[in-house]
């Protein structure tokens, strides 16, 4: 079988041809997998909704459709597409994870160094194969950084001194000796995802899975998980990475797997990559291989613009000033993104400018009127990154129209707002069982409801594909027609090149500068998040 | 690293059994004094100096309204909050111990001792998961605080429950999952980094509660004390 790839719908449109000899460390030949669905046969209301909350709470369930695929050892494979694609269920499938852990029906052929993978149990494949999972917040096992290295080693019944040096190798390989013995909620996201990555580098697997590892990350973070990757690849190891954003990849990955429907649908080359056309970005979903090619998009309103302004205004945690603002002016229309380094104080300047934080100090105008810290609260809202924290109600209906501070609005204003959404017809389902984007748009929904002037986003793009990520740009670009005051927490470099028209950089608890993004100031982005 | 003083996990679970089963055993205050001032003697021991000093603060509050205010007062309300506080004083040992297990043990100590245990994979797994979670749910219940806040809400059960269960349910998910994909699951053997072994000092410990068990089952079996 030396066909490393090949698809019965479309075989003609990629077909490589690997040296025969060559030996697969994963061959999957003729491969489907369906999730065992919980049987609605009982039309009971009560029954049927708690049945579709438990279903949606198991994240992502994409069926796989005859895949077949053979990576050599050391191979660094790139497996893309839009959400909802199948790729989780391929990392899922390769971990073992499918059938134990999800079950459902299985068919075909999986082999891993020439035994079968889907035969073994999960801790036998943990030897060969281990996995870095999407959030940094929930693959923790143990609190502290020592111990969650040590955590796999312990589980394959290594001795103790053989622990100790593994620990304080993979410390040392990786650079990390300053993380060591420290609790794991001391650590930001990125700090957190290294760790994660140590605790699979200490057990030396062949393999490495890696679900989506940037999704949560900044553009730092990123580059030192590219370093690691770089240090995987040298050292011969194979690497599958679930992956939407590719820039950090383009030195390491050898091709990339397009995924669709569950289906394998082609394969990507580098060249094939970089020579990719926006239309097709947007139609694969695919982010950009190359960010120097990445090219301003935004435009401004220049509809009747009120201004606010912010002079000294200050956000503390407990007795510390984690953000002083001295002066900045905020014109309505205008689209901001908000960038600067991990702890700057971005997220605090959110929550100081809307008012939840407990202490905070300055004045804030708009026009000319002074409005206080409690005025300020009732005029913003923030779309928060983990929108699940986000839905309290029973019904998309409820959860649009429930807020503390109601204002005049008829049956036909929630219809509009519904239906300027993109979510008529959703009214009725519980809020947990949408998509991401869906919560997304309900939680803005009804923040437009409550007639909120001031849109703050923390992170609004983490972990989308380009399609999607494009589709919450121009959403924020509809809003900002409406007098609104939009601020974006962000470190997605292609979104803000979409959508922001001005840049405010924070680092070290204050404003560092605020520059339009014209041709000027997107060499002043392009500096910073180091763009050639 | 040593800064704290490290016992044996197995100590602390049977400590915590133990004063949970004597408390049931005896109602007699002189017993309670004895339990609380053991549980607040082993936490001191651990250098929770300020945590001690809350709770003989607590213990002694409570005490005084049982013994001292009822003197005074009585009527429904009262009585009610007699009771309450009674009730509350009676638990003051278990919750001290508990929380004292808590905020020490480290999963990756608690797991080790229940392998060590010999414990089935099919009990080991989830109460590990549950016992990681604890800590998560502080994390979880800030963001949700930010969020009700910024709509406005008050805070109420169901507006906290339904965001904490869907993140309970996520993020265990998640929990197992990652530690599956790194051999929880191996039934054979399995060591740990820091070592679990009973020292002088947890001898020591057990050997005096093993004295407030006898001295108790004696006072009560000879009928002094309730």
């Amino acid at each position: 079988m030396n066909k490393t790839f090949e698809n019965v719908k479309a075989k003609s449109t990629a077909e490589r041809n690997y040296d025969a000899e060559k030996d697969y460390i994963i061959e999957v030949r003729n491969l489907n997998f369906e999730y065992s669905r919980s049987d609605d046969s009982s039309d009971e209301d009560n029954t049927s909704r708690a049945k579709e909350l438990s279903a949606s709470s198991k994240t992502s369930k994409s069926n796989l459709k005859n895949i077949n695929l053979s990576i050599k050892a050391g191979e660094c494979i790139i497996l893309c597409g839009k959400s909802g694609c199948g790729k989780s269920s391929l990392i899922r499938l390769f971990n073992g994870m499918i059938p134990s852990f999800y079950e459902g029906e299985i068919s075909g052929d999986l082999f891993f160094e020439k035994k079968r993978l889907t035969e073994m149990s999960m801790y036998e494949i943990a030897k060969g194969i281990g996995t870095v999972f999407q959030n940094p917040r929930t693959q923790f096992y143990t609190v502290n950084t020592t111990s969650e290295i040590a955590f796999g080693l312990e589980n394959m019944g290594f001795d103790r001194e053989e622990i100790k040096r593994r620990v304080e190798r993979t410390a040392k390989d990786l650079d990390i000796e300053n993380l060591m013995n420290r609790s794991i909620f001391e650590l930001s996201g990125g700090e957190k995802q290294i760790i994660a990555f140590a605790s699979i580098y200490a057990m030396n697997p062949d393999v490495y899975l890696l679900d989506e590892p940037s999704a949560n990350l900044d553009f730092f973070a990123i580059n030192k998980i590219k370093r690691i990757l770089k240090l995987l690849k040298k050292a011969g190891k194979t690497i599958i990475i679930a992956e939407h954003r590719l820039f950090y990849l383009a030195e390491i990955f050898d091709r990339a797997i397009y995924m669709k429907d569950g289906e394998i649908n082609r394969e990507y080359s580098r060249e094939d990559l970089k020579n990719m056309s926006k239309e097709e970005h947007i139609k694969t979903g695919i982010r950009m291989l190359d960010l120097g090619k990445v090219e301003l998009e935004n435009t401004e309103n220049l509809l009747n613009k009120k201004d606010m302004y912010l002079t000294y205004l200050s956000g503390y945690y407990g007795k510390r000033k984690a953000i002083e603002i001295d002066h900045l002016k905020i014109s309505s229309g205008k689209i901001y993104g908000i960038i600067g380094h991990n702890g700057a104080g971005k997220s605090t300047f959110l929550s100081t400018l809307s008012g939840i934080i407990k202490k905070s100090d300055g004045y804030s105008l708009i026009e000319s009127n002074v409005i206080t810290k409690r005025q300020r609260l009732k005029e913003s809202y923030i779309v928060m990154q983990e929108v699940n924290h986000q839905l309290f109600m029973d019904s998309v209906k409820e959860e649009v129209v429930a807020s503390a501070y109601k204002r005049d609005k008829s049956e036909e204003d929630f219809k509009n707002l519904m239906d300027h959404l993109d979510l008529t017809g959703l009214e009725d389902r519980h809020p947990m069982t949408l998509s991401g984007g869906q919560k997304q748009r309900v939680i803005i929904a009804s923040a437009k409801y409550s007639n909120k002037k001031i849109l703050l986003f923390d992170e609004p793009t983490s972990g989308l594909d380009y399609y999607h990520m494009c589709k919450t740009a121009s959403l924020i670009k509809e809003l900002s027609k409406e007098d609104c005051y939009i601020l974006i927490v962000t470190h997605d470099y292609e979104f803000i090149a979409n959508v922001c028209d001005s840049i405010i950089r924070i680092e070290k608890g204050a404003l560092k500068e605020n520059y339009e993004l014209d041709g000027n100031g997107f060499d002043k982005l392009k500096a910073f998040f180091g763009v050639a | 690293m040593n800064k704290a003083l490290r016992l044996d996990p197995r100590t602390k679970f049977i400590l915590l059994l133990g004063v949970n089963l004597l408390f049931l055993v005896s109602h007699s205050l002189l017993v309670e004094i004895i339990l609380v001032s053991f549980s607040l003697g082993v936490i001191l021991i651990d250098r929770k100096y300020k945590s001690a000093l809350k709770y003989l603060i607590i213990f002694l509050v409570l005490l005084y309204i049982d013994r001292g205010l009822s003197v005074y007062l009585s009527g429904f309300y009262f009585t009610i909050i007699n009771f309450i506080a009674y009730a509350l004083r009676r638990f003051l040992p278990c919750l001290i111990v508990g929380k004292w297990i808590l905020e020490t043990t480290e999963v990756s100590d608690f797991v080790a001792t229940m392998w060590k245990l010999k414990l089935p994979t099919s009990v080991i797994i989830p109460l590990s998961v549950v016992f990681r979670y604890f800590p998560t749910i502080k994390e979880e219940w800030n963001s949700i605080r930010s969020a009700m806040k910024i709509r406005g809400f008050r805070l109420s059960f169901e507006h906290v429950m339904v965001p904490l269960l869907f993140s309970a349910v996520m993020v265990s998910e998640e929990l197992s999952a990652a530690a599956l994909c790194r051999g929880l699951d191996n039934p054979g053997k399995h060591s740990s980094l820091i070592e679990i072994k009973m020292h002088g000092i947890d001898y020591l410990i057990l050997g005096i509660f093993l004295i407030i068990v006898c001295l108790t089952c004696t006072l009560k079996g000879v009928g002094v004390i309730s």
